[in-house]
């Protein structure tokens, strides 16, 4: 009963959401308080719906209801009750039915949270939620069901990937999806604004925590896809420039560039059309990064839930949805006010200049992935578009914007100061010389484009110091003082801090990761040696094991560096029987920031007695890829804990 | 879902290329061979290069690659001779070519598009004033209504 | 079904209930003003907060002020009236409320299942579990062992059985996890290593693998006679090349066994098979057919032994020998009418696919 119970709550989701568009709409044409009232209703009451919904399939993965027809393809009996949990959006029908729990559930937080925006703006913006909802629901209900049931059930499902039952990636969809559709209410505010014709300060201010808590989530679950692959796909590479990569990272561009011209409009109230654009777009790359890869255009390693006929269907409501938004901008962006003037040298001219590398990152990326297509279609001849590529036009932007970033925070609004900027910085310049320096000079091989790389990120870290430095006057006066300043901070300024503070740790990582990875492989019996970098690996002995769905041979290893113990490596190569597929688990032993990773392959022949294909690779400084945007996140959440944030959203605004 | 079960399933042991079998005597050689290996698309696979690839075909071409090499080729040899056999398709890197030039290009025309609007702006925005007389006596009227 | 109805249709009301009270409530709120212009005064705050705290400069502090300023101006001009709480529209509100549901209602009806009860697999287990074990297919009899096994802990003979429905069921990777299992809580049995290691030759497609080898080995520390392990393994001699030491070592075979032995003509035969031609996939099977029939004459000889009959089932079964097969299960059903369990598995080995499709 409790499968079709879901299924009844998600087709009452869809008529909610129907009865959400509708109301809310009237409510604007006739100003009543009233429908609006009732169109928040209907919201929350699509939301809890489909909070319903997902139970009930939840529940379905977890007794292994095989009855169900997405549950047979997609699960196990034998699996750990993690993955069955976790099978629950691993296909296409749960990660569309994970999609709309996270849409409706941005239109009830509109709806419940919103008190303190004006009527017209909220109202509309409950609308057009109401409206994505309804497009949504019905692809899922009417397409996509993950209720539909079987006639004869089988005795075993088919089980989930085994690449896919990692807890990194159990968790990855869900943050992911949270900050995809977290980005459809700046969508739908940016809508609003636009039928209201008012796009202004106050709208950006209002826009501002929704675009933040989508960024954090979207930083959160790009670096756990990278994290994922870093670990699981068995090779130490953790970004390979993959269609389904670039299609979350191009709304992750987009939003960044949002959250700078934000600030811009809401200080100086100028971008505002700009800013508007930005929130379109990065809702609408959203649902490309989302259904690009399913609708089997593209092709990639990460592809998951491909389904041509079907992804079709979802790329013409791409189109038709942002077609209508960036017709209703063309027509209605020409009467927004340009806002303050500013100088050359100034805050705003800073913000702007992230924004057009961020553009053109964007458009580099986008172009990249779909050139290939693009080309085909028009000339018949196939070109691929990879790494080499993006290496050559993104990372050169990518450096512009960093040199660039130290000096905004330090100008001011209006007119800036560049002299005193470059004196403020001088010490930062400095340091990042000496970095790069020693980078040079002291690892080896010699690699300058890895060191440069090294001497940026300094240049980020300090520079987060520097600027914090000279928001509190440190050095310049009594430490009590300098203290009650970094007490009196706003949230908001710590957060911008931590999240350049995180880039510049990333980017180290980055850096000096791919600068001075080492490779290792060979062949070794029990007993046989591998060595990379300083570490030693001894081969002790391969045992079988035996999991819950799988089987596995544990390579048992010691590494030692100087003849002393270090770890004990157990990595595993894994056999899943109910699929047919081998994967590998990586065994990573952390030293400092650095990984030593250690990978165990196949089985051979040898001359005396079988031989182990071992790969090991020093990964200097490898954390630091994933603690860096863990830093950017926290910087974004501590922002959104901002008190002038939440007065944006709560209620005391409107009751002051 | 089965078609990306096939294609997961083709990926998971990557970084064939480091197969002990397959290496090249001189060190040197071998890393050149490396260096090519990715900036060659696998064929047949899902958006890799034969460093990653452990297919049949893969492992075929850094087989002709590496025999390249050792006979004494160049990169550009290499990578003309592989291009002449498979088309641009085979290489990750697309050619500077004309047929590429909005490939290319792009990044540089949106910066320089930007850089120019931001130019404009500042050209043609006027002045601004502090506040005069009138809208100072309004604000002060408006701070009076304010309910706080 | 009633309670499906009955939680719908409170899910229903709950969904109703909801619009109207929200709407409800929004007729009561007071009207507020535009809350742009707050969002202003609190922008000219901040400025004068941040210049109190010497976090800007004066002079940007004055424009910025000015900026502001000029911002709440112009939304004071641009306020809108606020909205009315009229109550107008309260029926278009219930009409929306209630015909949400019953829309639902119709689109679930044409997409639904109603009245399909849920089917955990804990509840199919048992449902199969109260079923005449002889009415189980293989694949459903895995899923009940299992179930009994992780019900009353494990049992090697429990694992024995499993494992043979595993085979059954298609599933020999199944097979060997069960007879592992078994292996761990029962080392000392032949059988189980002998079946293990004909388990795994049947995963690779009848080759005899190192794995196999090292269960056949084990079966052989154990019970130095162990026909089975002996045959195989010197089969497994001749596929690698070592033709002439597979054939000693059967010779060995056949001349330890007593002349009334029927395997001891299986092994001739397949002996005879090799000598006439080199090792292929035909002369496995012919030798794998020497040993059956040589099974065959053993039961027809010394009937008692129940383990036997259910492996002759199985290898007609494998073999695709329908006749046979089902004759043998007669005999050996009519003699063991009276112990369900060796019939249960007889009727799993019976079921058992014929070699082309365990092994394609």
């Amino acid at each position: 009963m409790i499968v079709e119970i879901g299924a009844f709550s998600l087709v009452l989701a869809l008529a909610l959401s129907l009865v959400q568009a509708m109301l809310s709409a009237a409510a604007r044409v006739k100003r009543s308080r009233v429908l609006a009232g009732a169109g928040e209703g209907a919201a929350l009451a699509a939301f809890a719906g489909l909070a319903l919904a997902f139970a009930a399939l939840m529940y379905a993965f977890v007794t292994s209801d095989f009855s169900v027809a997405n549950v047979a393809a997609n699960s196990h009996s034998d699996k750990p009750l993690l993955y069955r949990i976790a099978g629950t959006w691993g296909s296409h029908e749960g990660s569309m039915l994970l999609w709309c729990l996270a849409l409706t559930g941005c239109g009830a937080a509109v709806a419940g949270l919103g008190r303190g925006l004006p009527d017209g703006l909220k109202t509309l913006t409950v609308a057009v939620q109401g409206v994505l909802g309804v497009v949504f629901l019905a692809y899922t209900v009417l397409a996509s069901n993950p209720f539909a049931r079987l006639d004869a059930p089988p005795i075993e499902g088919r089980s989930l990937n085994p690449l896919l039952q990692d807890p990194a990636l159990a968790f990855h969809p869900p943050m992911l999806y949270l900050g995809y559709v977290g980005l459809s209410v700046v969508f739908s505010f940016a809508v609003a604004a636009l039928i209201e014709g008012r796009v202004d300060a106050a709208w950006a201010r209002w826009v501002r925590p929704w675009t933040l808590v989508a960024w954090s989530a979207l930083t959160v679950g790009i670096t756990l896809g990278a994290f994922w692959a870093y670990y699981e796909l068995g090779w130490g590479g953790w970004w390979f420039w993959d269609p389904v990569e670039n299609a979350s990272f191009m709304p992750w561009l987009v939003a960044t560039a949002l959250l700078h011209s934000a600030i811009v409009t809401e200080k100086r109230g100028a971008l505002a059309g700009w800013s508007v654009f930005l929130a379109l777009a990065a809702f609408t790359f959203s649902m490309l990064g989302a259904f690009l890869v399913r609708s089997g255009v593209l092709t990639s390693v990460h592809a998951f839930a491909v389904d041509p006929t079907r992804g079709a269907l979802l790329l013409i409501i791409l189109g038709v949805t942002a077609g209508a938004a960036f017709a209703l901008f063309a027509w209605r962006a020409p009467a927004l006010s340009p806002g303050g003037v500013f100088a050359p040298v100034s805050r705003e001219s800073a913000l702007v200049l992230n924004n057009i590398l961020l553009a053109a990152a964007t458009a580099t990326v986008l172009l990249g992935t779909l050139y290939p297509l693009i080309r085909e279609a028009a000339t018949g001849e196939a070109i691929s578009v990879g790494p080499p590529f993006f290496n050559l036009t993104f990372t050169p932007l990518m450096a512009a914007l960093v040199i660039l970033l130290p000096a905004g925070p330090l100008l001011a609004w209006k007119r800036g100061d560049a002299r005193g900027v470059a004196q403020r910085l001088w010490v930062a310049v400095l340091i990042a010389f000496a970095c790069g320096l020693a980078a040079f000079a002291l690892v080896s091989p010699h690699k300058a484009f890895a060191s440069a790389g090294i001497a940026m990120g300094a240049w980020l870290v300090v520079g987060a110091f520097v600027e914090l430095a000279e928001r509190t006057r440190a050095f310049r006066g009594p430490m009590t003082e300098t203290w009650r300043r970094l007490i009196g901070l706003p949230r908001g300024a710590w957060g911008m801090t931590l999240a350049h503070l995180g880039l510049g740790v990333f980017v180290l990582g980055a850096c000096f990761e791919t600068g001075w990875k080492l490779e290792s492989a060979e062949a070794i019996p029990i007993g046989g040696r591998l060595d990379v970098g300083a570490y030693q690996l001894v081969l002790d002995g391969v045992r079988g094991v035996e999991g819950p769905n799988y089987d596995a041979e544990r390579g048992y290893l010691r590494a030692t560096k100087a003849d002393a113990l270090v770890c004990e490596p157990r990595p595993e190569r894994r056999f899943y029987p109910t699929g047919g597929q081998t994967t590998s688990e990586v065994a990573i032993c952390t030293r400092g920031v650095s990984h030593l990773y250690v990978v165990l392959g196949e089985r051979r022949p040898g001359p005396d007695g079988p031989v182990w294909l071992v790969r090991a690779y020093w990964n200097p400084w490898a954390l630091l890829i994933f603690i860096g945007p863990a830093i950017m996140a926290l910087g974004g959440l501590v922002s959104l804990s901002d008190r002038r944030l939440r007065m944006a959203v709560g209620a005391k605004e409107a009751r002051a | 879902m089965r078609r990306a079960l096939a294609i997961v399933a083709a990926v998971f042991c990557l970084a064939a290329a480091s197969d002990p079998a397959e290496r090249l005597a001189d060190p040197a050689q071998e890393a050149r061979a490396r260096a090519i290996f990715r900036e060659v698309r696998c064929l047949v696979c899902q958006n890799e290069s034969i460093d990653d690839s452990n297919s049949e075909l893969a492992a075929d071409l850094r087989r002709l690659v590496r025999d390249e090499v050792k006979a004494g080729m160049s990169d550009e040899e290499v990578r003309d001779h592989l291009t002449g056999r498979y088309g641009e398709f085979v290489l990750l890197k697309p050619a500077f070519s004309w047929g590429n030039a909005a490939l290319w290009g792009a990044p540089f025309l949106v910066v320089g598009l930007g850089l120019l609007l931001l130019v404009r702006g500042f050209r043609t925005r006027g002045a601004e004033a502090e506040l005069s007389q009138d809208e100072a006596a309004r604000l002060a009227r408006l701070s009076d209504d304010e309910p706080a | 079904m009633i309670a499906f109805w009955v939680v719908a249709g409170v899910l229903s009301a709950a969904a109703a209930g909801l619009i109207l009270q929200n709407a409800a409530r929004a007729a009561h709120r007071a009207g507020s003003v535009d809350p742009t212009s707050a969002v202003y005064r609190r922008q000219l705050r901040e400025i004068d907060d941040l210049a109190g705290r010497g976090l800007i400069a004066d002079e940007e502090r004055k424009s910025a002020h000015a900026e502001a300023a000029r911002r709440l101006l112009s939304a004071a001009d641009a306020a809108a009236p606020p909205w009315t709480a009229q109550t107008q529209y309260r029926r278009p509100v219930l009409v929306a409320a209630l015909l949400a549901p019953f829309a639902a209602l119709g689109l679930y009806l044409a997409v639904g299942a109603p009245g399909l009860p849920d089917q955990p697999f804990r509840g199919r287990i048992a449902a199969w579990r109260a079923l005449d074990p002889a009415m189980l297919t293989a694949p459903q009899m895995a899923a009940v062992l299992k179930a009994l096994i992780a019900e009353r802990g494990p049992d090697a003979e429990a694992y024995g059985f499993l494992a043979k429905a595993e085979i059954a069921a298609e599933n020999p990777s199944g097979a060997i996890r069960a007879l592992r299992r078994a292996i761990e809580l029962a080392p000392q049995r032949v059988d189980l290593w002998e079946g293990l290691g004909e388990v795994l030759m049947i995963e690779a497609g009848g080759e005899v693998t190192p794995p196999a080898q090292r269960a056949f080995a084990e079966a052989l520390k154990r019970d130095p006679a162990s026909v089975i392990s002996r045959f195989h393994l010197a089969r497994g001699r001749i596929a690698a090349g070592d033709r002439d030491g597979g054939l000693a070592d059967w010779k060995a075979l056949a001349s330890e066994l007593p002349q009334s032995d029927p395997r001891r003509a299986a092994v001739e035969a397949a002996i005879a098979q090799a000598q006439g031609a080199p090792p292929a996939a035909t002369g496995d099977m012919a030798a794998i057919r020497g040993m059956v029939e040589g099974l065959a004459a053993r039961l027809e000889a010394s009937p008692e032994d129940p383990q036997g009959w259910v492996r002759l089932v199985r290898s007609y079964a494998v073999l695709g020998m329908d006749s046979e097969r089902d004759t043998a299960l007669a005999k050996a059903r009519a003699r063991y009418a009276d112990r369900p369990e060796i019939v249960k598995a007889l009727e799993i080995a019976a079921k058992t696919a014929p070699m082309g499709k365990v092994a394609p």
